[in-house]
């Protein structure tokens, strides 16, 4: 399979940080990927602490859930808010579904992977996330409209029991606000609002459909941050709603106006710093004609798309 | 409208009917008792007023001598009116003013007869002493005037004396003319009579004028005594009393109609109730039939309920236990898979190097060797073996492989401890090593305990007892999952086991949360549990209980709350005839 490393052979090798407190993991994914990356390992979250501290050219961080001291998604979140370019991916056996909420909504990690891992998978995620990092993936739909600094609000309801709810919040955070009943009427949205910056869906049954749903807006419109909310919380479709929808937020009901509206607030934030990000990127990519980085990432993208 | 207020109303109308009817009844004289009285009474009265009359006349014709019959006959007259006014003709008893006009007519009738039949007796005694004394005066007049050689005066006397006798006795009208004309004669004889009989004759002539006066007063008063119509009076009132008495009958006869109505409504009415009440009984059967059968179906869902959780605590456990393991294996797994493919990896250049030997192989193998190309081979061989040893390929090869074999021993070891855990190879009692199932069940919960350190003080010489592993390793499972789940990260579980008298003792103690006195009390209840829905069903350490207890073994639970739990399972050598039955 061809690698990043061999597509940039100029560049300097991702560095990537192992965490685990089984040695033999940190052993076995080192001599995998040692060939494609720079590998650090630390064997607990303290260690691994000092070494995003100290290195400030840290790509990835792929970090165990369960390990003595901190645990894996609360490493992440510290390193969130103090390296929050490093792409975090959380490795563990064991997925029981408070550590995959804590990780999507408190550590915003980029992927979350179940052992036993298949190698060749790990290192396209791992690329993934760097390109993720490094571009946008808002780059994609370039045939939609530069988006505006007025982020418009789209809420998928299946539920219809908690329109008060966003109503109040909408009006406290003073942003147009669609509400969309099924699949058909948010695409509907999302085609004619070039704004849309938040996509919330309220589904009481997260089931396949509902993943095959967000996987596709998030893959038509990356630059929607999704937030799925749903009663009937469960561990496999929230890392496959992650995985494959990359969404922001996973929440389990009931919801309050209280708790909705700083989780809505950081989703526009987000939404607006993607934004900004990918215009200066468009602007970065006019300007560069030839074999720029990111055209390498651009077409590197294409391949693993395709 | 409820049929509560119906009943109500219904009660109130009859309540109401009964009063009125006796009060309409109340105001409704005793008529029969009355009518018999008064009729009576009016009879008796008819009779003493033609007895009054009768006697009158008798007392006229001087066939009576005096007046005993007719003035008791008259008091018993005035008496009978006047009970019959105090009894029944007063406007307080009787409403009725037609009779009691009728009444106070004949009172007024027979006292104004009472009173002629008074004159009439006053009158007629005086007339009847003129009349008994006149004839001996006259005798006496006739005796002196013969004496005297008075013949016509003799005659006159004589003459006066049979018309006064005739006239008082016949009441003849030519005798009282006779009288008249003799009476003048009388005064033109005195003057001829002797002086001594002068006295006798002014007597004599007193009472034939006294004759004349009350024949005919006592004449008159007796006719208008007699011609009174105290008789029909009577006979009116007697009409209006049979009158009123038929009225007064038709008003029992309308109290009757109601009386009949109101029996009537009342018959209705309880036939209603009746009814309903048969109706609701009815109802009331056929709803305790319902809800028997709804209690007898909660009380058989209830019972395939418990069964059902007992075996979905099971199931709970198993899922746990199965988690955990999945856990423990998918650590090991993930890097021997992936030490797999690493190695594939690192075969693929050690494999240039065994193409190279090969090549040199054939090139040695002809009868010319190509020296020089031998050479480039080898250089190239040695670049490559020189670049792996660089990479530390090959003791990375054997670390790899390593460390696989020991991932391979660790789920080995995870595999040997479900089967010891489960005991599925033997379903029946045996004597067992309760360490073997403590270890089996220690390596399955050790996802759980993760960083926890487990203190295992295990007694010498610990005899094999008689059980079910299975269900004791269940018990443990339930026990060491307990303490996990209450102590920190770093938390300490110590089990203990030793020898007694009667069996083993397995004490299982741990630095956790605790519990409070209520929450001890309630450990052993089914479905108690202070972990949050959906982590425990409640039923782990009630089972546990069921299960000790069914070993013939015991179960105590000591704690305080913030400092720690101590649970010592007590089990028996033997198992008694009764215990294995229960536990197989």
């Amino acid at each position: 399979m061809p690698t990043l490393a061999d597509t940039v052979v100029t560049q300097p090798r991702p560095q990537v940080l192992l965490v685990d407190d089984e040695p033999r993991i940190l052993r076995s994914l080192r001599a995998a990927l040692k060939r494609d990356y720079d590998i650090t390992t630390a064997s607990n979250g303290r260690d691994a602490q000092k070494i995003i501290k100290a290195n400030a050219n840290l790509s990835v961080i792929i970090s165990d859930e369960r390990m003595p001291g901190l645990l894996g998604h609360e490493l992440l979140a510290w390193s969130k808010q103090h390296r929050p370019q490093v792409t975090r991916i959380l490795m563990t056996g064991y997925s029981d579904l408070q550590a995959i909420q804590n990780s999507i909504n408190e550590a915003e990690v980029f992927k979350y992977i179940t052992k036993p891992w298949n190698i060749g998978e790990l290192k396209a995620v791992i690329d993934d996330g760097i390109i993720h990092e490094n571009t946008h993936h808002q780059f994609l739909d370039s045939d939609r409209p530069e988006p505006t600094n007025e982020c418009l609000l789209a809420i998928m309801n299946r539920v219809n029991s908690n329109d008060g709810i966003y109503h109040k919040v909408a009006k406290s955070l003073a942003k147009k606000t669609v509400m969309a009943d099924d699949i058909g009427a948010v695409f509907n949205v999302l085609e004619r609002h070039s704004n849309v910056g938040v996509l919330f869906v309220d589904d009481d049954r997260v089931d396949a459909d509902t993943v095959n749903t967000v996987t596709l807006i998030h893959e038509k419109y990356p630059s929607v941050v999704i937030i799925v909310a749903t009663s009937a919380a469960d561990g496999n479709s929230a890392i496959k709603l992650l995985n494959s929808g990359q969404i922001f937020r996973y929440l389990v009901k009931p919801l309050t106006a209280t708790r909705l509206l700083p989780m809505l607030q950081a989703a526009i934030k987000q939404y607006e710093e993607k934004a900004a990000k990918q215009a200066h990127i468009k602007q970065a990519y006019s300007d560069d004609t030839g074999d720029s980085l990111i055209k390498a990432y651009w077409q590197k993208v294409m391949k693993l798309w395709h | 409208m409820k049929p509560s207020i119906l009943l109500l109303i219904y009660l109130s109308l009859a309540i109401g009917g009964a009063a009125g009817i006796v009060y309409y009844q109340s105001t409704l004289p005793d008529t029969e008792q009355m009518n018999n009285d008064v009729s009576q009474k009016l009879l008796s009265i008819d009779g003493l007023n033609a007895s009054v009359g009768e006697l009158a006349l008798r007392s006229r014709h001087h066939i009576d001598n005096n007046y005993d019959n007719l003035t008791r006959t008259t008091a018993l007259l005035e008496q009978s009116l006047v009970s019959l006014e105090q009894r029944y003709f007063n406007p307080e008893q009787l409403k009725d003013p037609m009779l009691l006009r009728n009444f106070e007519l004949l009172n007024k009738e027979i006292m104004i007869q009472n009173d002629l039949i008074e004159s009439f007796k006053s009158h007629n005694s005086v007339l009847r002493n003129s009349v008994r004394y006149a004839p001996a005066a006259g005798q006496n007049l006739m005796q002196i005037a013969r004496e005297a050689k008075l013949i016509e005066a003799e005659g006159l006397y004589a003459q006066v004396v049979r018309e006064l006798l005739e006239y008082a006795l016949l009441g003849s009208s030519l005798s009282e003319e006779k009288l008249k004309i003799a009476l003048p004669k009388l005064a033109e004889i005195e003057t001829a009579l002797p002086e001594f009989a002068q006295i006798a004759h002014l007597e004599f002539t007193r009472h034939v004028k006294t004759v004349l006066d009350e024949k005919a007063l006592t004449d008159q008063y007796l006719s208008k005594a007699l011609l009174t119509t105290s008789s029909s009076k009577i006979q009116g009132l007697s009409q209006a009393w049979n009158q009123w008495i038929m009225q007064q009958s038709s008003q029992a006869a309308r109290l009757d109609q109601w009386v009949m109505a109101y029996i009537a409504f009342l018959l209705v009415g309880l036939g209603f109730i009746a009814w309903k009440l048969r109706s609701l009984y009815l109802h009331l059967d056929h709803e305790v039939a319902v809800q028997t059968a709804e209690v007898q179906k909660a009380f058989d869902d209830l019972k395939e309920s418990e069964s059902k959780l007992v075996q979905s605590e099971k199931m709970a456990s198993l899922g746990q236990m199965v988690a955990g393991v999945a856990h423990e294996i998918n650590t090991p797994l993930g890097y021997i898979s992936s030490n797999v493919d690493t190695i594939r990896l690192n075969m693929g250049e050690l494999d240039g190097i065994l193409q190279s030997v090969d090549m040199i192989s054939q090139e040695i193998s002809q009868s010319k060797p190509n020296t020089k190309k031998i050479g480039n081979i080898v250089k190239r061989m040695v670049h490559v073996y020189r670049s792996m040893r660089q990479r530390e390929t090959l003791s990375e090869i054997e670390d790899l492989l390593q460390d696989s074999s020991y991932g391979l021993s660790e789920i080995s070891d995870l595999v040997s401890s479900l089967k010891d855990f489960s005991r599925l190879d033997r379903t029946s009692v045996l004597d067992t090593d309760l360490h073997q199932g403590l270890d089996a069940t220690l390596k399955i919960c050790s996802s759980l305990i993760g960083q926890r350190q487990v203190i295992k003080t295990y007694g010498q010489n610990i005899p094999l007892i008689e059980c079910m592993p299975a269900q004791l390793n269940q018990v443990f499972m339930n026990i060491i999952t307990n303490s996990a789940q209450a102590t920190a990260d770093d938390g300490v579980i110590e089990i203990i086991t030793r020898a007694t008298d009667q069996g083993v003792e397995i004490e299982f103690s741990d630095n956790g949360s605790g519990m409070s006195e209520s929450t001890i009390k309630q450990i052993f209840d089914p479905f108690f549990t202070t972990k949050e829905v959906g982590e425990g069903t409640g039923l782990g350490m009630s089972i546990s209980y069921k299960i000790i207890k069914s070993h013939g073994g015991d179960i105590e639970v000591n704690s305080l709350l913030n400092q720690g739990t101590q649970v010592t399972v007590k089990l028996p050598l033997k198992q008694s005839q009764a215990s294995l039955s229960v536990i197989k």
